[in-house]
């Protein structure tokens, strides 16, 4: 953020709309974000930590993570380099669905992956017990590897293939005019200019690993991770001292990730982004056709598994009992409407989320990237804060801070609905701003020249100007909200169940049928949420989904 | 709409005004008088601090230093919401999602101008700017020239003291620029207000105002009407800025030596060996160097036989009379300089 001379302004505070809602932003954040992180960084006492380095438990738990964050990482960004490349370089037919799935898969709820996992290559998976005849268990490590690479190469194409659109066809086509063959100029241009958005894409999906709480509830087995080790601290032996422990040294990596991501997003600007004049509309160079059969066959591959994900989680609820008895039944979805409540507490929930997010984030960027704010940067970074903590660290931060603070409000829907509000507004924050960045600030000055008080401005100009993106944040608030696990297992009460988590329980107690009928429903809300937000605002998801 | 004298045509004064962004100083101590009713101009290269002096008066920014009047009212600590300056901004800011009249009326609502007198006001805008036709159109369905309509309509719509303008011109292709430029003239004379308008543009400056100021480095050089500032600039930034300025050193008749600005037409060339003795011209030697064809000027850079810089000369392309003839670098001419149509800068900086 540079300092930008035009925001000068004299008296901001002065107006009173600015004034309130500058304080009440700070208080949310403070509150709400920073200060249940302060709490749950002097929760663990000395105790705590000599514990965390001397129990092999936990050292095996932390050691797992690391190693987990870096395969993961590795697999997905390669997965997601080959997809990208076959979509934008590959030149085969059925693009447009080729690019569609690895969205879906995007925007589903983070249980998915794991629970289609279990049905397709588990111990009676469709794949590997009734196609392949194997005797297998990959529950563990390599099944957790295999899941979480399928479950967020998506991250790794979306950003890869913008870098890929914006790199156009005019070096390619130069490399070729200086002589250079087909293959080579995949290899020594194309792919090396790809280097900073795969790195960004890296640290991207690293975080997502190490926050990772679906993946190895479901399938990872005895193979202990942080994240999921925080949770069963707290709520099985309720040792929030230790949980928070684990948690802080969950952070650790990520924070470094955070920052890193931080530091590349601000400064790589301009370097390597290709140095030229006008864009132009060179076709791009193909590649040899042998080469492109076989990303085809990549992406035929990948795609089909994708797809399988969703078939087997839609087929599982209308079979007797999933890789033993496939006859066709309604009973888990009958059963399965006894959920209702928790059904409607996701929806209530999701969609107060969804409208949290829009304001927090939408006032922030407006205080942050238009008015001369005192502490901006401060701001600024409260507000993106919560892209770099886990998931369920900051529930955790919830709990014992409220506990301390305000003990009524736990298991409270209010606590429910912050969490997964806080978890979005990150993504909220930067879609604003980019919007706000793109108008001119030439408009604001003239309101307010016409005599529109700053508040006046922000409802007449900046809202129908960039409600696009306040929508787009709505929508991915609510979308990513209906799903989430990690932020809201430990505030969920008997009342305020919601159906994410009733999921998981149902598939612990391999339930699997109702737990399929559930996960259906709400995968059926998201794909209809994104379809509603495709026919309103015809927003570019592929774009929205990778800032 | 009436805009009465006594509002429409206001007195603009700055004293001793300075401001700094951090430790850099935009505007350093600049006095500043805009009789009421003229149209001033605020002249300059980029980063001169034009444009911040602009949005010290509007509001936008506060001065770190001096005052401002308007209409001899003080306006430290009115609010830019309420200062009652009229602006016209460089890309004219019109609200995209707002038709051409709720453009306009957004003031007037803004002001709490209750809605009947909002919609004749509104009226009396359009029909006095001629585009009432325009009344339901979007801002991107209009031409440029239309846009800048429409965003003087709505500053001058609530009556403003004073009416800024921010390069209004710099986004119209150069054709179009020179048709807007003679409209916004009547239109201000026509409206009678008091108008400062910017840019970097010497020509836009010398033809439209009444007076002009150039600044440079946050520093105002010469405050004047545009005549003075082009015959008799105070410095040589403001001789260099506003046009060509060739320097010669002359000997006067008392015998002292003077070095004195002449603009490029103010001198002439003509072949050697046939100069007429007038004791009011000094003739000079000199060789054509290069030549550059405008249209209707020539322009020769003429070396003198002696090491002084080049001299520029322009020259009609085609000469009514047979009397000069035109040149090609390489040709020995005959230079002519008035002798006393010089101008001696006061400051030489």
């Amino acid at each position: 953020m540079a300092a930008d001379r035009r925001l000068t302004h004299p008296h901001i505070l002065k107006e009173p709309g600015v004034a309130i809602s500058y304080v009440a932003l700070s208080v949310f954040l403070l509150f709400f974000i920073v200060g249940p992180l302060v709490v749950v960084f002097l929760e663990p006492g000395a105790a705590d930590w000599a514990r965390v380095w001397t129990t092999p438990r936990w050292r095996t738990a932390i050691g797992n993570t690391l190693s987990m964050a870096f395969r993961s990482t590795a697999t997905a960004l390669l997965v997601g380099l080959v997809y990208a490349i076959a979509i934008e370089r590959g030149n085969f037919p059925g693009k447009r669905i080729f690019e569609l799935i690895p969205l879906l898969l995007l925007v589903s709820p983070p249980f998915v992956g794991g629970l289609a996992f279990i049905f397709l290559l588990g111990r009676s998976g469709l794949i590997t017990s009734s196609w392949l005849g194997l005797e297998v268990s990959l529950y563990g490590r390599t099944g957790l590897w295999i899941a979480q690479t399928l479950s967020f190469f998506p991250v790794a194409f979306m950003i890869l293939r913008s870098s890929l659109q914006s790199m156009g066809g005019t070096l390619d086509n130069a490399a070729r005019g200086l002589g250079a063959g087909r293959t080579r100029v995949l290899f020594s241009v194309t792919i090396p200019l790809l280097v900073p958005g795969m790195l960004a894409a890296a640290l991207f999906i690293g975080i997502i690993v190490l926050a990772d709480f679906a993946n190895p509830l479901l399938i990872g087995g005895r193979y202990r991770v942080l994240a999921t080790e925080v949770f069963s601290q707290l709520t099985g032996w309720a040792d929030s001292g230790m949980s928070a422990a684990l948690g802080i040294v969950l952070l650790l990596p990520a924070a470094v990730f955070f920052a890193l991501q931080q530091f590349l997003s601000r400064r790589s600007h301009g370097r390597y982004v290709t140095v030229g004049g006008r864009s132009s509309q060179l076709p791009q160079v193909g590649l040899p056709a042998p080469l492109r059969i076989l990303l085809f066959l990549f992406c035929l591959a990948v795609a089909a598994y994708t797809l399988l994900t969703f078939f087997v989680i839609f087929a599982a609820a209308v079979v007797q009992l999933w890789g033993i008895n496939y006859t066709l039944t309604l009973d888990h979805v009958r059963r399965s409407l006894r959920h209702w409540p928790e059904l409607r507490n996701s929806l209530v929930f999701a969609l107060s989320a969804a409208a949290l997010c829009t304001l927090v984030s939408s006032v922030s960027a407006y205080l942050v990237h238009r008015c001369r704010v005192p502490f901006r940067t401060g701001l600024d970074l409260a507000t993106l804060l919560p892209a770099g903590i886990p998931g369920t660290l900051y529930g955790v931060a919830l709990v014992t801070s409220f506990a301390r603070w305000y003990p009524a409000l736990n298991g409270t829907a209010l606590l429910i609905i912050l969490a997964m509000a806080a978890s979005y507004i990150p993504v909220g924050y930067r879609i604003s701003s980019a919007a706000l960045q793109q108008m001119q600030v030439s408009l604001d000055d003239g309101a307010r020249n016409l005599g529109a008080h700053r508040m006046q401005v922000f409802r007449d100009i900046t809202v129908p100007l960039t409600a696009n993106a306040l929508f787009a944040t709505f929508a991915y608030a609510f979308i990513r909200s209906i799903g989430t696990v990690s932020a809201v297992v430990f505030l969920v009460s008997f009342d305020t169940m919601v159906s994410s988590v009733i999921i998981l329980n149902l598939a612990e107690q391999s339930s699997w049928g109702r737990a399929a009928a559930l996960a259906s429903m709400l995968v059926l809300i998201t794909f209809a949420g994104l379809a509603l937000v495709r026919l309103i605002s015809g927003t570019r998801w592929n774009r929205m989904f990778t800032r | 709409m009436d805009t009465s004298a006594d509002t429409a045509q206001s007195h603009l004064e700055l004293e001793s005004v300075s401001h700094w962004y951090g430790d850099v100083c935009a505007v350093r101590s600049v006095s500043l008088s805009v009789r009421p009713g003229s149209f001033f101009t605020l002249l300059g290269p980029s980063g001169c601090g034009k444009t911040t002096l602009l949005r010290l008066v509007s509001g936008f920014l506060n001065p770190g230093a001096g005052s401002i009047r308007i209409g001899g009212v003080d306006q430290a600590g009115i609010p830019a919401d309420r200062r009652r300056v009229g602006m016209v901004f460089q890309d004219y800011a019109l609200f995209p999602h707002m038709t051409v009249a709720a453009n306009i009326a957004y003031g007037l609502k803004m002001h709490r101008v209750p809605r009947e007198e909002r919609a004749d006001r509104v009226h009396a805008v359009m029909q006095r700017l001629d585009i009432e036709d325009l009344k339901q159109r979007y801002p991107h369905e209009l031409s440029g020239g239309q846009q800048q309509r429409v965003a003087v309509g709505r500053a001058v719509v609530l009556e403003p003291l004073l009416l800024l303008m921010d390069e209004p011109l710099s986004n119209l292709d150069a054709k179009l620029r020179v048709r807007i430029r003679t409209e916004l003239k009547e239109l201000q004379q026509r409206l009678g207000i008091t108008t400062v308008y910017v840019t970097h543009d010497q020509e836009e400056a010398l033809s439209l105002s009444d007076d002009i100021a150039v600044l440079d480095r946050g520093r105002l050089q010469q405050q004047s009407d545009p005549v003075t500032i082009y015959e008799k600039p105070v410095n040589p930034f403001v001789a260099g800025f506003v046009g060509s300025a060739n320097m010669l050193h002359l000997t006067g008749q008392d015998g002292e030596r003077r070095l004195c600005m002449y603009r490029p037409e103010w001198l002439y060339v003509a072949p050697t060996g046939a100069e007429a003795d007038d004791p009011k011209t000094e003739i000079r030697t000199g060789t054509v160097t290069a030549r550059e064809y405008f249209g209707p000027t020539l322009r020769y850079r003429v070396s003198l036989t002696d090491d002084a810089p080049p001299v520029y000369v322009d020259a009609p392309s085609r000469p009514r009379t047979g009397q000069r003839d035109t040149f090609s670098p390489g040709d020995e001419v005959a230079l002519y300089i008035p002798t006393d149509g010089g101008w001696e800068i006061p400051d030489r900086g």
